[in-house]
């Protein structure tokens, strides 16, 4: 953006509503905890709250604050997306969220999958009372999370495609068009492939052309990578798909997002069975 | 009597012969893209969003209804979509050029057209190029008429055979911005762009960004601050978007390469059809017309007192019975072709006709998922800026 402006839609709220977040965590408590049982998938996102009375048995969560536990919060949140029909992504995409526990996945696909209580499985079985930011944090996680599954699902898709293209055969592709200069086109391949998330490895074709379009197409340069964790092997007998998505957690600088895609890569390369 | 029809007789003996006269020069060669000589630095590229084409069956002619197949036109919408973005990626002046099938309000440039004509010999469509803010760049009906050796496979070369007609547009866009569009307005219309993009998902911090000018045009009536949180996140999510869009041009992609050959092959023999169909047409209405011509001027030369005129007259009239049975038999002729051309095209859509509603229900699949995921991170975006500014969230708790 050229300019700052005189307002910013940011941040002037944190010391707030209080009183209101305190009856939204009483009436998700109410919902989440009769359908959840146990509450064992429920994201604890306060680490600061007290226990209400009706809760049992979970002390020991009290440090999430802000945090993706991908073993509880990616299952409610995870299964009220694959609610509203995310189908298309793949088995790659739904293998990682279902073994987080389909047990308390229909609670909470109907909070986040319908937008009714968007908090209510964040403080859900406690009463506990959330702070401006750490509600701000929580959604950000969910955010993210999303952002996680949306890539696997794009990715996924992508190389689905791609994999078709490759068995219908690339030899009658005529994209090029009169090209300025080069006059012969690029035959072959996904014609426009410019741009993609930070995490991700959509790949990147620059088009003949202007060479000064590097904005575009930065997806290409180096980026940093970051270590595998412990239980990956060297992934040599990757398919495609597998290699898209280690790539992509390679890559990837957030680490929440980073375990999120390697979770996906365990659940698609069946390491967590 | 004769000498009131002798005139007349000439005219119409004249018309015809002048329709036959007229001729259409064509060429294989083509119109080469034009590539902006200045250097465009980064931030000066417009993206270009162009809509799956209208297939124009609404506005077909109807001489021209017996060579027009739906299904084939349907899928000669993406087919022209994405050739005209090759041509514009393939230009180097432009950003990203992508082909959406949805909004494109929140693209720099937004590329709409109907397909008016398309059977091999001539291609027609209405093209109009808008900007973010509204203003029209072009509203223009183009037109391409190829010969039948940009189908020989000597000839022919990888672009595709109304390769020229894409380039023209994508001169024309280029022109367009040369001559009248400023770096400052380039930058607004981006700026715009990406309000826009922001305000489909978070309405209620953007909404008032932007406003309609008196002119229609939308202006920048504010800015977000450089460091806005929620705006930082719709950044995060437009990345995503441009993942999913660039997913559909993979789609697009298959689908145009998978066509490509029938297709092509399609155009080439329907080529020929039309060629001869609109041939036989011309020579059958000329025939009409001189065959009434003779008979109307053999039955006054039987009314004439010149001898010469008089017996003649036989001859005159056999000649005008002659030229319209044989208008007749090129009519029928003609109606050969296009069955001929019917049983192509027939042919083509069986074929076509599967790929296309694979490559429809697929856009509908992803975009369906995608535009749920887009609905999840609104209201989050929505809980996140009531959370911001001290507000109980929209949704019920």
């Amino acid at each position: 953006m050229p300019t700052i402006s005189d307002s910013s839609s940011s941040s002037n709220g944190d010391s707030s509503s209080s009183s209101q977040s305190s009856e939204q965590q009483d009436g998700s408590q109410d919902s989440n905890s009769s359908s959840n049982g146990g509450q064992q998938s429920s994201p604890q996102v306060s680490g600061t709250q007290g226990q209400s009375p009706g809760d049992t048995g979970e002390s020991g969560d009290a440090g999430n604050s802000g945090e993706q536990n991908s073993g509880t919060q990616a299952g409610s949140q995870n299964n009220g997306q694959q609610g509203s029909g995310q189908q298309t992504a793949g088995a790659s995409n739904n293998g990682g969220f279902e073994s987080n526990g389909s047990a308390n996945g229909s609670s909470s696909a109907g909070n986040q999958g319908n937008g009714d209580d968007p908090f209510g499985d964040l403080s859900a079985g406690r009463g506990q009372v959330m702070t401006a930011s750490e509600r701000r944090a929580a959604l950000d996680a969910r955010l993210n999370e999303g952002f996680a599954e949306f890539d696997g699902m794009i990715l996924g898709e992508r190389e689905r495609v791609q994999a078709e293209a490759d068995e219908a055969g690339s030899d009658v592709m005529s994209n090029g068009g009169a090209g300025a200069g080069s006059g012969d086109g690029e035959p072959g391949g996904p014609l426009i492939v410019a741009s993609a998330p930070s995490g991700s490895t959509g790949g990147g074709v620059m088009p003949a052309g202007n060479a000064n379009r590097e904005g575009d197409f930065s997806n290409t340069s180096p980026q940093e990578t970051f270590e595998t964790p412990d239980d990956i092997p060297s992934g040599n007998d990757d398919d495609v798909v597998a290699r898209q998505l280690r790539e992509a957690a390679m890559r990837e600088p957030d680490p929440e997002l980073r375990e999120r895609l390697w979770d996906e890569y365990r659940a698609y390369t069946g390491l967590g069975q | 009597m004769l000498r009131l029809f002798q005139p007349i007789f000439l005219l119409l003996v004249i018309a015809g012969v002048s329709a036959c006269a007229t001729q259409t020069v064509k060429s294989t060669t083509f119109t080469p893209i034009d590539a902006d000589q200045s250097g465009i630095v980064e931030e000066e590229l417009l993206d270009i969003g162009i809509g799956i084409f209208q297939p124009g069956l609404d506005d077909i002619p109807s001489n021209r209804e017996e060579l027009t197949f739906s299904d084939v036109r349907m899928a000669e919408t993406y087919f022209a979509s994405y050739n005209l973005a090759a041509a514009l990626q393939t230009s180097g002046n432009w950003g990203v050029v992508r082909v959406v099938p949805g909004d494109l309000s929140s693209s720099d440039l937004a590329i709409t057209g109907t397909i008016l004509q398309s059977d091999g010999e001539t291609m027609r469509m209405q093209v109009n190029v808008k900007d973010a803010t509204g203003a029209t760049w072009i509203d223009k009906e183009y037109e391409e008429v190829v010969s039948k050796y940009s189908y020989d496979p000597r000839m022919r070369r990888s672009e595709d055979a109304f390769q020229g007609l894409f380039n023209k547009i994508a001169n024309d866009l280029l022109e367009y911005k040369q001559r009248n569009i400023e770096r400052e307005e380039i930058l607004n219309i981006r700026t715009v762009s990406q309000i826009q993009f922001a305000r489909d998902f978070a309405p209620q911090v953007f909404d008032d960004y932007l406003e309609e000018g008196r002119n229609g045009r939308l202006e920048i009536k504010r800015l977000p601050a450089e460091n806005d949180p929620i705006l930082a996140r719709i950044e995060n999510i437009r990345e995503r978007d441009y993942l999913y869009v660039d997913s559909l041009q993979d789609y697009y992609s298959n689908f145009v390469r998978q066509m490509d050959g029938p297709y092509t092959e399609f155009r080439r023999m329907s080529y020929d059809e039309v060629m001869k169909m609109d041939r036989l047409a011309a020579d059958s209405r000329r025939n009409m017309i001189m065959g009434v011509a003779a008979i109307l001027g053999g039955i006054a030369a039987t009314q004439s007192n010149n001898a010469a005129a008089y017996y003649s007259s036989p001859i005159i009239l056999a000649s005008g019975g002659w030229l319209i049975k044989d208008a007749f038999n090129k009519g029928d002729e003609r109606q050969m072709h296009i069955e001929a051309l019917a049983e192509l095209g027939n042919s083509l859509e069986m074929e076509i006709a599967p790929r296309t509603i694979e490559l429809e229900e697929r856009t509908i699949t992803l975009s369906g998922s995608v535009e749920a995921q887009y609905e999840q991170w609104r209201e989050l975006l929505a809980d996140i800026y009531a959370n911001e500014i001290g507000e109980a969230p929209s949704s019920d708790l």
